[in-house]
């Protein structure tokens, strides 16, 4: 077997094209969705290998420069060694005839005298190795010294006089016959075969399994011996005295004939041209006057007439039905049986049915199946016009062709299942850019800036308008983290950062995220207006989009509302001076004494100048409110200090009013303090007792009472006075509401201290609430709910009262 | 008799200040601007200064710094009563040395009672 075999390494190349055409699509790598299972496992398989490019290019390096059988079989157990990096790889064949597996070929990495120990094992079906030889299934030890299926399979004495740690046995098929093994193995200190391994191992197995039967089929043609009476063959490897002779001329044609099919169901995907050229070529070969390729499509039990010569009507493109099913005729038997056959003579042969009157008389046929993947996708059947034409050695050959075209056809329908795909994909991605650019065309046509970060804070997204407006360049903070932005911002961009780690720390619910704006001064002194918020789908945190808005000029103009207010009320207080004073006067005599009604009519004058004078003060509070809402002074607030501060107003306000009325401070004596900015919640405080005052006829009870309830301080403001009616509680709050109580009791006032109250204590984060029986003379109570400071208690000074 | 200068460019509310603290028994003298109350406040030695915050040729608040940072005439009380009322100007007039800043409009009990605590303090 020293010589070079030029039929044997033509075999060796057209399997090598084959499997290099799977290996190919390995690379193409292109995801499906929705295919059939069976298409899209495969493809899965092998992408998950496309991973090992050298593996690939090994294989495609080596070919051209493979001059003989051994350094293609020594390339191929190394490559794959390299691949699985085990330092022992090799095949056992299945010799039928003697039962045994034999290693066929050297194995890399093990002696010659080591083969030989394996040439000696008992082999199946009795025994060892069932596992693997019956059930098809791989089989992997990474504990070879201990495992005890490694006795049961009687392969104790080889595996320790390998000194095996770790073996990987796969079954090696061809056209769905198990033909051996492939055997791979680490000695002492070797890597665990870990589960990609034995994938890997899986996929290159059915390849090296047709490319070994091959070889075999190759070596038992060139044995006399073997061969059908009538042919005569070279001795290959015996005597190259004899080489010259016609029949090794025959093989000479035959070995070009499959190399140039090799080529051709190589180079080219379509499948119509693919099984053209394949049966012309094997028209070459065969002395056959018609030839069809059937195929059973998936779903239906018709055969498919896909290609053929010799027949009077030529094909359309994708092939035309047949009026055979898969279950009937020569080819429903071929398909069934998984057999090839050669009938001598047709007309005796119950089996055929003539498939059409118009063609010439057949006489003889060779129907071979076509197996893939184990399983039967078609057959090719060739005629004759004379009896007795077909030889064993047509059968051999086409059969040696039928392999690789199942395999083209195979892999031609996986790779329009992959085109479909990648069609898919591609409308999918075209669509999808669509879409983008008009959400990009959005982006950056919008005024307001956007920025978008991935979960790891990472900026994604920085539109024009970002960088216009935080005078940054897109190019220097995409990619970077955010906080790198907001961190320039000091700590006016706390809130936004602190928004955005609470955010990725712990994925917050839809209902959980509240409107948070955030203001930043910038160098020039414009004023941006910050608004994040999280991006969430389902419970996954992705990332945050920040929307940044220039708002200097609204804080601008709200700066000038703010002064004009101030400025009108001004210029509103210095009149009322004068005309509260001058009444005053009057009224106090010092121009003369007043008939009574003199007096009443300056009485009006000077309750509706109060009325003004209120309604300025609390103009002047909404404005404040509204452009300071961000400005409290927050600091523990002694409740006892507010309470008789509170107190010392009511007598002031009796004394003004005239009227009698009774005031009661209740405290637990270790009450916490008020979390809250002191000035506001004084003034809370006074509007509340001012609204008693006021309505709380003379002989009547004022109550100021304060309670810890949980992280609150409750304080309660109630009266024994008129009250308010139902109705009228769910409107007091609103602004220049004004009660039927106050209207007919001349109380002056503009509607707007609750309202205020309102803003403050929400201010505050608080709430407040208030409750009344509705009835005349029922009394009211509000009651305002404040943050706790902390919970040291209070000092209660020694004189309260002021 | 306890001397009041009261510094108040609006003529009609001069006048009720100064009729009101006259009609109490106090010795009132009036201007109606800063420069001119600076200057009364060497020459004539008032025991309390009223001024007003917006005035010619010399606001209030400057008019209560130079008497504050002056030891000769610093001991004199000075209040201010205006209608400058946000929180900011309140605060700008205590901070210029003042000892009260009353609000207007303002009742006559507010404008003696203020006047009488703060001669009283004195």
């Amino acid at each position: 077997m020293n010589n070079i075999n030029p039929l044997l390494v033509g075999f060796f190349l057209l399997f090598f094209g084959v499997l290099i055409i799977g290996v190919v699509w390995v690379a193409a790598s292109i995801r499906s969705t929705e295919a059939t299972r069976q298409k899209e496992d495969d493809v899965h398989q092998r992408e998950s290998h496309d991973s090992d490019p050298d593996l690939i290019s090994a294989l495609f390096q080596a070919i051209p420069l493979i001059q003989d059988k051994e350094a293609l079989v020594e390339m191929l157990t190394e490559t794959i060694a390299d691949a699985l990096n085990v330092s022992v790889l090799g095949f056992l064949i299945y010799d039928q005839i003697d039962l045994l597996l034999r290693g066929q070929i050297p194995f890399h990495g093990v002696q010659d005298e080591f083969v030989l120990e394996w040439l000696r094992l008992p082999s199946p079906p009795e025994a060892p190795l069932s596992t693997v030889w019956t059930r098809q299934e791989n089989w992997v030890s990474n504990n070879v010294p201990q495992d005890p299926t490694v006795d049961e399979f009687g392969l104790r004495p080889a595996f320790q006089h390998g000194k095996f740690q770790n073996v990987l046995i796969i079954p090696l098929t061809n056209a769905g016959n198990r033909i051996g093994i492939l055997l791979a193995a680490n000695k002492m200190n070797g890597e665990r075969f870990e589960d990609k391994d034995i994938e890997l191992a899986a996929i290159i197995a059915p390849q090296c399994g047709s490319l070994l039967q091959a070889s075999i089929e190759i070596m038992r043609s060139s044995d006399t011996s073997a061969l059908p009476p009538g042919v005569t063959s070279s001795v290959v490897g015996r005597s190259s005295d004899l080489d010259v002779d016609h029949d090794r001329t025959s093989d000479l044609i035959r070995t070009e004939t499959l190399l140039r099919l090799s080529t051709e169901l190589s180079t080219s995907l379509d499948l119509d041209r693919v099984l053209k050229r394949s049966l012309s070529l094997i028209q070459e070969v065969v002395p056959a006057d018609q030839g069809a390729i059937l195929l059973i499509p998936p779903e239906t039990d018709s055969l498919i007439l896909r290609a053929s010569f010799g027949f009077p009507e030529p094909l359309p493109p994708g092939g035309r039905p047949s009026p055979y099913t898969s279950n009937e005729g020569l080819a429903g038997w071929v398909i069934r049986n998984r057999q090839a056959i050669i009938i001598d003579d047709l007309t005796q042969d119950e089996r055929w049915v003539p498939y059409d009157d118009d063609i010439p008389n057949q006489k003889s046929a060779l129907v071979i199946p076509l197996i893939a993947s184990e399983e039967v996708i078609g057959t090719i059947a060739l005629y004759a016009q004379r009896f007795n034409v077909f030889t064993q050695e047509h059968l051999r050959f086409v059969t040696a062709a039928a392999s690789q075209i199942a395999v083209a056809i195979s892999n031609a329908e996986l790779y329009a299942l992959i085109r479909n795909q990648a069609e898919n994909l591609g409308s999918l991605v075209r669509v999808q850019q669509v879409e983008t650019s008009k959400s990009r065309a959005i982006l950056n046509s919008i005024t307001d800036g956007v920025i978008v970060t991935d979960h790891d804070h990472g900026i994604l997204l920085f539109n024009p308008a970002a960088e216009r407006i935080l005078g940054l360049a897109r190019a220097e903070v995409l990619g970077g983290p955010v906080f790198d932005i907001i961190g320039v911002y000091g700590t006016s961009g706390g809130r936004w950062s602190e928004a955005i780690h609470g955010w990725s720390d712990k994925t917050p619910s839809p209902d959980q995220v509240g409107f948070i704006s955030e203001q930043i001064v910038l160098e020039d002194g414009r004023v941006i207006a910050v608004h994040p918020a999280p991006v969430v789908l389902g419970e996954e945190f992705l990332g945050t989009v920040s929307i940044v808005r220039d708002i200097s000029r609204e804080v601008e103009v709200d700066r000038l509302k703010s002064e004009f207010v101030a400025t009108v009320s001004h210029e509103l207080r210095s009149p009322m001076t004068s005309i509260k004073g001058f009444v005053d006067l009057l009224l106090m005599g010092v121009s003369g004494i007043l008939n009574s009604e003199q007096r009443r009519y300056l009485d009006i004058v000077r309750v509706n100048t109060n009325r003004l004078e209120i309604l300025v003060n609390d103009l002047l509070d909404i404005s404040r409110i509204e452009s300071d809402r961000n400005l409290l002074v927050i600091e523990p607030i002694s409740v006892s200090t507010i309470f008789f501060e509170a107190e010392a107003n009511i007598h002031q306000m009796c004394k003004e009013y005239d009227k009698a009325l009774e005031v009661v401070i209740v405290f637990p004596e270790d009450i916490q303090r008020i979390k809250g900015d002191s000035e506001r919640v004084r003034q809370i405080l006074e509007n509340l007792v001012e609204n008693s005052v006021h309505y709380t006829p003379s002989g009547g009870k004022i109550t100021l009472k304060a309670a810890a309830v949980d992280d609150l301080i409750e304080i309660e403001v109630s009266d024994t006075g008129i009250g308010i009616s139902l109705q009228e509680q769910n409107r007091i709050f609103e602004r220049f509401y004004r009660g039927e109580q106050a209207l007919n009791l001349g109380v002056a006032g503009t509607g707007l201290g609750l309202s205020i109250v309102l803003n403050l204590v929400e201010m505050h984060g608080g709430r407040i609430w208030v409750t009344s029986e509705g009835t005349p003379g029922s009394g009211t109570s509000f009651t305002v709910a404040l943050p706790i400071a902390d919970d040291v208690p209070q000092v209660i000074p020694e004189t309260g009262a002021a | 008799m306890t001397k009041i200068l009261i510094a108040e460019d609006e003529r009609d509310i001069r006048e009720l200040i100064s009729f009101t603290l006259e009609y109490e028994g106090y010795d009132v003298i009036v201007t109606a601007n800063g420069e001119d109350a600076l200057e009364m406040v060497y020459k004539e030695r008032p025991d309390l200064v009223l001024l007003d915050v917006r005035m010619p040729r010399m606001d209030g608040y400057e008019v209560c710094r130079r008497v504050v940072n002056d030891v000769t005439i610093q001991h004199i009380p000075v209040a201010f009563i205006s209608a400058k009322g946000q929180q900011s100007e309140i605060n700008e007039g205590m901070g210029a040395g003042a000892v009260d800043y009353l609000l207007k409009p303002f009742s006559r009990d507010q404008l003696l009672g203020m006047v009488a605590r703060l001669l009283s303090e004195e």
